[in-house]
Order: structure tokens, then sequence, then C-alpha cells
């Protein structure tokens, strides 16, 4: 496997867009190096919008026969990875809004609750667990809750939340990507982040319901 | 929020800024309200140490990789996939 490297590094711009040149012109060589450059990047993001391998793995068929048809396309304006990525969310993306979905959870019985006046509504004594976390995270099940607990998230907040937490991606570049706007980015990770904390909270609290926050 | 901003914030309020809290994206006036009330509000300093631990765990859960026989079985039939066809 071929070392990644990063999408902001000058010099893969310039390997990358010498690859497309190849490519358009014919040379399919070019396209076996972009594939080995990228395959396990793409199939990481992936598997990280859709938590499956299997699904992962045509994801990445997807995107490379369409690497390769629509290589006339690529102008070079942005980075190689900028596009490739793009391609990668949004195939990953239109399988997630086809998916059934299994499990309906009410987002809202994991959002925190307030009362009237704007104070938390808690259940006394209110517990920290937040140094809890690394602890527990060590253990398989609790990997496995959480991955659980990103594939309830509605399609667009999960891609919002891969897109931030596991690409690292600004806001500016997931609204484009995903065609939302830098505050309905911002809305949308912060609604998926108090929907994670509530889920670990019903988790590692010992007495704790969804209602409490 | 007014450009002087508020003098205090409600948790429900204080819970709305964590995202730009976290990154630094809010004004210093602000930042200071906040931070005011963290510093009184046990419920609210809890709720951030929490917020903050399920970024953190989320960003370290890990996938699988492709394993180097899937990655040339990819390669194989894409390469069968687009053998008809050059590149558009």
């Amino acid at each position: 496997m071929s070392e990644e490297r990063s999408h902001s590094d000058p010099l893969s711009e310039a390997t990358d867009r010498a690859l497309m040149q190849r490519l358009q012109a014919g040379d399919r060589t070019a396209f076996d190096a972009l594939f080995r450059q990228y395959v396990s990047k793409v199939f990481r993001q992936a598997s990280h919008f859709l938590g499956n391998p299997a699904e992962a793995e045509e994801v990445v068929q997807e995107v490379f026969v369409t690497v390769y048809e629509k290589a006339s396309t690529f102008r070079g304006e942005a980075a190689f990875t900028t596009w490739l990525y793009r391609l990668t969310a949004n195939a990953a993306l239109s399988r997630l809004r086809r998916r059934k979905r299994s499990r309906e959870v009410a987002m809202e019985d994991y959002l925190p609750k307030f009362q009237p006046d704007g104070h938390h509504l808690v259940v006394r004594p209110i517990v920290d667990w937040s140094a809890d976390v690394e602890t527990r995270l060590a253990e398989a099940q609790m990997q496995q809750f959480l991955r659980q607990a990103i594939e309830l998230l509605p399609p667009v907040d999960r891609a919002v939340l891969v897109l931030s937490d596991f690409e690292d991606l600004s806001n500016k570049d997931i609204g484009e990507t995903l065609g939302l706007t830098v505050s309905a980015v911002k809305s949308r990770l912060h609604r998926a982040r108090l929907f994670l904390r509530g889920q670990l909270a019903a988790a590692l609290e010992p007495s704790a319901t969804p209602e409490r926050t | 929020m007014a450009e002087h901003g508020p003098e205090r914030v409600t948790c429900e309020q204080a819970t709305a800024l964590l995202l730009d809290y976290i990154t630094g994206e809010l004004s210093e006036a602000i930042t200071q309200v906040l931070e005011r009330h963290l510093g009184c509000c046990v419920d609210c300093a809890v709720f951030l140490r929490t917020y903050r631990e399920t970024i953190r765990a989320t960003r370290t859960l890990q996938y699988e990789d492709i394993p180097a026989e899937l990655q040339n079985r990819l390669l194989e039939t894409l390469q069968t996939k687009i053998g008809g066809a050059p590149p558009q």
C-alpha cells in the first residue's frame, strides 16, 4: 500500500495534476497510480459514512469509475483530492439517503433539555462521565456503541460529522461539498455532537434516561 | 447577540455557544460572558467537559483499513469495467 499524501501538499497536488493530465491523454497507468495512491483514503472515508466495508467497497468502485469517466471535466482549478473526496462524500451520502432506516430514534430524546428559565433540566446529582470515556472506549463494545450511535444520525447530519470529525474539513469546505451554508453546517454539526453526547450519557451514567442531559 | 453582548447567559444559551467556543470563534466579549457562566454553573461546566470528550471520542474511533488483497481485486475489477472505454 502506498503512503497517503497530504492533500494540502503542493508537491502532491502537482503530481496528482500530472497524473490527471496523463489520464486525460488516455494513459491508463496514470489511473492505476491514482487508484493505488488514494484507494485507502476513499475506502476509509466511505466506511466512516456507511459503517460497513461491503458498501464502502462499492463506493470505491463507483468513485474511481467516475474519476475515469469524468477525467476530462477535471480542470485542475481545485486540488484533485478535493474533487475526489467530494465524489466520495456524495456517493456515500446518496447511499445513506436511499437506505431504509432500520431503527428510528427520536433525536430530541438525546438532546439536552432545559427548564423554561433556560437552566439545564437535570436529575441530581449531575454525573461527570468525561473522565471515563477514554477507558471505556478502549473496550470494543463501547467503540461499537459509538459507531452505532453515529449510524442513527440523519444522513446529512452524519455526513457533516464525518467530514468534520473524521476528515477534518473546515466548515466552509463541508458546506461546499454538501451544498450547505456554513451556518447550516455548524447547526447540524452541533446537533450531531449533542446527540452523540446524549447517547454516551445514556450509556455511561448509571441511572440515566434519555430525557436527562 | 447585540454588539456589546449580554452580561449573562442562560444554560440554554451557553449550550448553543459551545461549538464556536471550542474552536475559538466567539468574540472576546461573548467568550468572557460564557466563561463567567461556566465558572459558576456546575451543570454547564460538566456539560462542556462531556461535550468535548464526545468529540474526542468520535475522532479516535477506528475503522478497518482496506486489505491489500481487496485493493488488488478492486483494481482488477475497475480495469475490466473501464477496459473498453477511453477516459472522456
